[in-house]
């Protein structure tokens, strides 16, 4: 590694064993090939290269090539990894095996299929869900939401569905119904954003046979996981809040500090509804402190507040 | 079947109650604690000295761990296989166990008890 | 080129071997995963064992029966079999104990704050951890040491 005598960065080859399938005839190899890489060069890079000067018949799945888009999850040494985050030379082997992600159907190649993975995604509701049917079915701004309570689910927002934690649970290996960590990760995240009134209707799911309990905090997921979402802790933050409502313990008290889109008075769309924040004295104060903080920054936000704080002082 | 919450509801508080009544039931036959040897812990004298002092005591442990065991061993399984039938089948096997466990336990104990008498 | 066939999806699922089999997956720096997998084998043999011991336990009653079957536990197969069973119990509870705390009560595993590079996983760096660790050091000293005052009187040493 580093730089050579002659100034230029130092090479080494090295021996890419990639596991391929092939969906017509059903036939699964190994296929060996050897790649020049140094300091820097990724997986998918050697990947892309291998497919346009050796064998253009690979067929692997990318996009971004920054670990942003989550597209080319694989099992680089048995152990599930990012590709474009992946460098070649820091795996330390010789001999390095590329292999599609297990636990989901493989297309070809090194081309999985994501179609229950999102389903199952899709289940527990990855939006904000109000009891009122007009702020579900009407939505036509953003909810104000203190800095503080974003902090509390800002890190499961960093998912990016690669499946790598999918690939790497052991019950989903076994349950094929469960939601899996990444589902049940962004289930935890809507439930505490103190914006979102969903909780019931997510437990349907999430409170089932193959929901939540099926985790058992084997803690692969969050050692998967490139962007340290961390799926293991919410699931278990999910479940014992769940254990605490079955066991008896008072709902969580309403937010008071949250301000909903239909409360906002911006574009003239007809009356807002009642506001739903009660506790008023919280947010006037807290309404004063963001406009405050926004003022040199988002002059227009800042004016936005104070306009809607005068609406709710005067009323 | 209950629902999902409440039977983990249930796992976890008979785990507790497990952990306390397990080492007790575990020491009672541990050498050199309440007996001298092992052997001597599971004589007939002994184990009807258990009957008469801890009767009912074994037969909350007897519930706890029945309860704590299947609902393991119902989740086990299924993750072990899915559809309806299977988990028709899975349920009906977890209260088939807990019924002939619970039965043949608070049996033994009525038969130690002198409440019922053991035909042999 | 042969004749193009219907495309045929490979169900990649690693099933229990996935679980079992160390070197099918390596995930790293994850002990929590052995945990995982010895607490199900613990719990498997335990709840087979269930059912047999209150069928033995029925038979004390019957005095010609518990005779019987105390001279079955002569045998060293059943005697070794105590000691698994011993061993099964001590690390099903210590870690039960702490699944406790951390699946039922959500102690031990950090608090959901906003991820910094290197993205290291909090819940796998918190408490758990170390409560992880003891479980595993107090599970084998009880095992061993159990074991030797079992053996002990079995006369195996």
């Amino acid at each position: 590694m580093g730089i050579n005598a002659n100034g230029r960065p130092a090479t080494r080859v090295v021996k890419i064993r990639v596991r391929r399938y092939d969906p017509e005839t059903g036939r699964r190899w190994w296929q060996e090939y050897r790649v020049e890489a140094k300091k820097g060069t990724t997986v998918l890079d050697a990947l892309l290269k291998i497919k346009a000067e050796q064998d253009h018949t690979l067929a692997m799945r990318y996009s971004c090539r920054m670990g942003a888009c989550g597209s080319c999850g694989m099992l680089i040494n048995k152990m599930p990894r990012l590709a474009c985050e992946t460098q070649l030379l820091e795996l330390g082997t010789d001999t390095v095996t590329i292999e599609p992600l297990p636990n989901f159907p493989v297309l070809r190649d090194l081309i999985t299929d994501f179609g229950d993975f999102f389903k199952k995604h899709r289940d527990i509701m990855p939006y904000i869900v109000r009891e009122s049917k007009k702020e579900n079915e009407e939505p036509y701004r953003e909810y104000y939401m203190p800095p503080d309570e974003l902090n509390k689910i800002i890190r499961y927002s960093y998912c990016i569905m690669c499946g790598l934690c999918y690939a790497a649970c052991p019950v989903v290996a076994i349950d094929k119904k469960f939601l899996g960590p990444q589902a049940l990760g962004q289930a935890y995240r809507w439930v505490t954003d103190v914006r979102d009134e969903g909780l019931r209707l997510r437990l349907e799911k999430v409170d089932d046979k193959h929901g939540v309990w099926r985790c058992h905090f084997a803690g692969s997921c969050s050692a998967a996981c490139p962007k340290g979402v961390d799926p293991a802790q919410g699931i278990q933050l999910l479940r014992s809040k769940l254990v605490a409502l079955t066991a008896g313990a008072r709902r969580d008290k309403k937010p008071t500090h949250v301000a909903t889109p239909t409360t906002v008075r911006y574009v003239d769309v007809g009356d807002a509804p009642k506001p739903t924040v009660e506790d008023k004295s919280l947010l006037v104060k807290h309404l004063e402190e963001t406009a405050q903080e926004l003022e040199q920054d988002l002059p227009y936000v800042a004016q936005a507040l104070r306009d809607y704080l005068r609406t709710i002082t005067s009323s | 079947m209950p629902r999902e919450s409440t039977l983990h509801l249930l796992l976890y508080a008979t785990a507790g109650l497990l952990a306390v009544f397990l080492t007790i039931h575990v020491a009672l036959h541990a050498p050199g604690l309440f007996y001298d040897t092992y052997k001597e812990s599971v004589q007939r004298e002994s184990v009807r000295r258990n009957y008469e002092n801890f009767g009912w005591a074994l037969v909350a442990l007897l519930i706890v761990a029945v309860i704590h065991g299947l609902v393991g061993l119902r989740g086990i399984l299924l993750e072990l296989r899915q559809g309806p039938r299977w988990e028709a089948f899975v349920n009906f096997l977890v209260v088939f166990l807990g019924a002939y466990m619970l039965g043949l336990g608070t049996y033994t104990l009525l038969t130690w008890l002198g409440i019922m008498h053991f035909g042999g | 080129m042969g004749e193009k066939r219907k495309p045929r999806f490979l169900e990649n699922r690693l099933g229990i071997m996935g679980n079992i089999v160390p070197w099918v997956l390596m995930i790293r720096d994850n002990p929590e995963r052995v945990a995982f997998v010895l607490h199900r084998l613990t719990g498997l043999l335990l709840i087979i064992y269930l059912p047999v011991h209150i069928f033995v336990t029925s038979m004390t009653v019957n005095p010609q029966k518990w005779e019987d079957f105390l001279r079955l536990e002569e045998n060293p197969l059943a005697q070794f079999f105590l000691w698994i069973l011993f061993g099964s119990i001590v690390f099903h509870g210590l870690n039960g104990i702490r699944l406790l705390l951390v699946e039922g009560l959500g102690k031990g595993i950090g608090k959901p704050e906003p991820p910094e590079p290197p993205y290291k996983p909090t819940s796998l760096s918190s408490a758990q951890r170390k409560w992880l660790y003891a479980v595993f050091a107090i599970w084998l000293i009880v095992w061993i040491v159990g074991g030797i005052i079992l053996f002990r009187e079995f006369g195996w040493v």
